[in-house]
């Protein structure tokens, strides 16, 4: 076992800055073309529709612009990246296989307390391939598929065929059309009928290639009348050069269904995360989406519910935390496509030592349609005078029998509520992260336990030395 | 009007500067995100031609409580220093504060059709009151609205001395008659401690087409309320930016529109604060009816110096039948932590319980839907001048009317 390599300062104390000898056995040259397209799809024994699709993706991704709003993407180039590197082995079955090396990473931030307890339900992604694999044994039995996209190909192909790409097609945005081009890793999960699962199922995603942008693709599909919690977390080593995660996560609720989707972001500040989350939700299935933004250089990200059945809900609770050098733009959607729809987006940010949180959103209700239900608030905490704070939600309303409400609140931490603590015996930084706790409780209460210590773990931890 | 009224220098070098950056910039995109709601490269603006009788004349003001006839004041307010004229002819003689205040809208020029305005405008007024000077009575602008195929470009200059309080009250062309395009500016500055309720009322024909540019600076303790009541035109696109550049400033930005068959609305207004202690609000009430488009953008952006900040943003959307459609964006852009700054935005439709109630009362449908919209308006418009309101909401209840 080597020792870690020592931290690298950039901008900051990041604790999980530190990373393993890069072991990667198979890596594409830099930059992007046909060539590394065929070759990944190659590497992987892809079906040849799959290769086609990536290849239509890579000339949708030249076609597209970038993003003329938004987070500033200038320090981004996409011809220093390399985009797939395949890691040491096949994909393991058991803990016990998966490559010592790896395992000191995921103990090193913290896995092992969700380990023990979700052991079976874990799919891990050490760089773009899963490296660890294992599902419970009554979950596979219930019929129920964890694996990752690749696998699904293979074994699942009827289903990979008719979700793939439905729900964000790669035309959608060019990070969408780039993921589809050289989407590696991931997750599939199928649901079947009326079955719930009671365990969430959970997959780390680490990226530690220098310069290696991460395209995981997620494609999650709950059958009528089923339940799946789906968490995702996501930490990654320091490096000087810019890396880049562009995943695309697909979600299919069909009549009835509910699913969760909890992601807590951790990029190391070095890295653009731009990534494309949308959930399709048909007659009475609801969709939450519970997304947790901390690091990142920059984070474009804004999770959406398309309502397009009768009676479907969508929830998005988002969280920002912009300290120096992150520049967190995030926010939700919510599409109304059919009646009887409601949906919620709360959205709270904080920003400190410079950071810009800004949240930004979309209601929109097609025309026509009756008994929409909505409601948009947005909080936002600014610590000291060198940060700052947006807000852009957009409403679009094309029926009458619709009931939307939004609401937003910029403050700071009032001298009042900390002069009271103080005066209680406590110093001004256990005030601050007390108060800042309280502000943000209200969506770490949605969090399983392991998640929401580690949240607030990561909250204090940015928090330190934030006033004085 | 007068042939004598040539014009100074710098304003024809202005407007040449102006007719230049009109030629090189293209039409606002949609692509840009102020106008993404608005497509005006479909629109054949250019087949405008300017107005032929306006170059010279304001259209009408009447000052103060004399109430004299057109570019006049009265002799009252004449001897307290009161300036209103036309614009051209004040070009002139009030060179020194006009030219200051036009370069300082001039270096804000966000788009072609605000520079067109500074290229082509054709009429408008300047008005001043010196400081220290108070008056009770509403000044009232009766603004040029542009005939059928025709261009008119009024542009309205108030300056307020230290201390100075007005009420004013402009009038943009009702009736068939302003059935053109008219692309309007407004140019508001307050002097210390300064007080204006600036009332606009915007009756334009149905097919006229109506941009408007308002560029307002507050300085130190200055208070400022501007309403706008936006009822006619095919395609209405205003901005009304208000800058708070002095300690402790107030504005209320203020409006209600109704958007109904046909018609498309977007509005903007921009809080900007720019030092400390200032109080905004903005607070828009509209009616879309069905067939038409409304959009409300509205802006809090706090600059890093502004401490002690407090803003609030409020819009509100009724929504009268199908196929109306209401767009609204709040945002705010904070750079600092010393601040208290919110919004709130609803969107909805006429309650059906009180409707029921009315209607088992033995109101018609239409009567009781009257009573429901006009009661929703009354919040705002009863507190403007009541000649004002009671103009503006009789146009709200002719248009319901129209839509029943």
């Amino acid at each position: 076992m080597k020792a870690p390599l020592p931290v690298l300062e950039i901008g900051g104390d990041y604790q999980h800055g530190y990373h393993f000898p890069d072991e990667s056995v198979f890596r594409t040259r830099r930059g992007l073309d046909e060539g590394i397209v065929e070759a990944i799809s190659e590497r992987k024994g892809e079906p040849d529709w799959m290769r086609q699709y990536r290849l239509r993706a890579l000339a949708a991704f030249r076609k597209k612009a970038m993003p003329n709003w938004g987070a500033d993407l200038s320090g981004l180039n996409f011809d220093e990246l390399y985009y797939y590197a395949k890691p040491l082995e096949q994909r393991s079955r058991s803990w016990e296989d998966v490559p010592a090396a790896i395992k000191e990473t995921f103990e090193r931030i913290g896995i092992p307390e969700a380990e023990r307890k979700f052991l079976a339900g874990v799919g891990a992604q050490y760089d773009s391939e899963m490296v660890y694999h294992s599902i419970k044994e009554d979950l596979s039995k219930l019929g129920v598929v964890f694996t990752d996209p690749e696998s699904a190909i293979r074994e699942h192909p009827d289903l990979v065929r008719k979700y793939f790409g439905t729900v964000i097609p790669y035309l959608d945005n060019k990070f969408a059309a780039l993921n589809s081009a050289v989407w590696s890793g991931g997750s599939f999960v199928y649901v079947p009928k009326g079955v719930k699962v009671d365990i969430p199922l959970q997959a780390y995603f680490r990226i530690n290639a220098q310069s290696f942008g991460q395209f995981e693709r997620t494609l999650i599909i709950a059958d009528e009348g089923s339940f799946v919690h789906y968490i995702e977390g996501c930490t990654a080593p320091v490096y000087a050069t810019e890396s880049l995660h562009s995943a695309v996560v697909e979600i299919i609720a069909l009549p009835g269904s509910r699913v969760r989707y909890t992601t807590i972001q951790n990029w190391s500040n070095d890295v653009y995360n731009l990534v494309t989350k949308r959930a399709l939700v048909h007659r009475d299935a609801v969709v939450e989406w519970v997304d947790g933004n901390i690091g990142s250089r920059r984070t474009m990200k804004y999770p959406s519910v398309y309502l397009v059945g009768e009676g479907a809900r969508g929830e998005i609770l988002s969280i920002a935390f912009a300290g120096a050098g992150p520049e967190q733009d995030t926010g939700g959607k919510a599409v109304h496509a059919a009646n009887h729809t409601s949906s919620v987006i709360t959205a709270k940010s904080i920003s400190r030592g410079g950071g810009i949180a800004t949240y930004r959103g979309l209601l929109k209700v097609n025309e026509g349609l009756r008994d929409v239900r909505s409601r948009v608030v947005c909080d936002a905490l600014i610590l000291d005078d060198k940060s700052s704070s947006n807000t852009f939600p957009v409403m679009e309303v094309g029926s009458d029998r619709v009931s939307i409400e939004h609401e937003a609140r910029v403050s700071r931490i009032s001298e009042e509520q900390l002069f009271y603590l103080m005066s209680r015996g406590m110093s001004e930084s256990e005030a601050s992260f007390m108060i800042v706790s309280g502000f943000i409780d209200p969506l770490i209460k949605q969090l399983p336990m392991e998640y929401a210590v580690e949240l607030n773990r990561l909250i204090e931890l940015e928090m330190e030395g934030s006033v004085g | 009007m007068s042939a004598a009224t040539v014009e100074p220098g710098w304003m024809s070098e202005l407007r040449r500067e102006a007719a230049e950056r009109f030629t090189q910039m293209p039409w606002p995109s949609t692509s840009v995100e102020e106008w993404r709601r608005t497509d005006v490269g479909s629109l054949d603006l250019l087949s405008y031609r300017s107005h032929p009788g306006l170059s010279a004349s304001g259209g009408g003001a009447t000052g103060g409580a004399t109430g004299s006839a057109m570019g006049g004041v009265s002799e009252t307010l004449a001897e307290r220093g009161v300036t209103i004229l036309p614009l051209s002819s004040a070009l002139a003689a009030h060179e020194g504060e006009l030219r200051s205040v036009l370069l300082d809208s001039w270096s804000l020029v966000a788009d072609r059709i605000e520079a067109w305005q500074f290229a082509e405008w054709n009429s408008g007024y300047f008005v001043s009151i010196p400081q220290g000077v108070v008056i009770e009575q509403p000044i009232v602008l009766e603004v040029e609205g542009g005939g059928p195929g025709l261009l008119s470009a009024p542009r309205v200059v108030v300056m307020l001395g230290e201390g100075a309080r007005a009420t004013i009250i402009e009038h943009l062309g009702a009736g068939p008659e302003h059935a053109g395009l008219c692309n309007a500016a407004l140019d508001i500055v307050l002097g210390p401690g300064a007080d204006l309720g600036y009332f606009e009322a915007q009756e334009l024909d149905a097919r006229a087409l109506y941009f408007r540019n308002s560029r307002i600076r507050l300085a130190a303790d200055a208070r400022l309320r501007h309403f706008a009541a936006q009822l006619g035109g095919r395609l209405v696109k205003t901005r009304v930016d208000c800058s708070l550049d002095g300690l402790g400033a107030e504005a209320l930005l203020d409006g209600a529109y109704y958007c109904g068959r046909n018609q498309h609305m977007d509005l903007r207004t921009v809080q900007r604060h720019r030092a400390r202690k200032g109080m905004s609000r903005a607070n828009y009430k509209g009616a879309v009816d069905t067939g038409g488009t409304a959009v409300y953008q509205g802006l809090i952006d706090v600059g890093t110096g502004a401490s002690g900040t407090d803003a609030y943003l409020a819009s509100k959307s009724l929504i009268l039948g199908d196929g109306a459609r209401s767009d609204s964006l709040p945002t705010l852009q904070i750079g600092n932590n010393d601040v208290r700054c919110s919004h709130g935005s609803t969107t909805g439709r006429l309650s059906e319980e009180e409707l029921f109630y009315l209607e088992s009362r033995g109101f018609s449908a239409a009567a009781a839907k009257e009573m429901l919209v006009t009661g929703y308006f009354e919040e705002l418009i009863g507190s403007t001048p009541a000649d004002f309101g009671e103009r503006a909401m009789e146009r709200i209840r002719g248009r319901l009317a129209e839509a029943a």
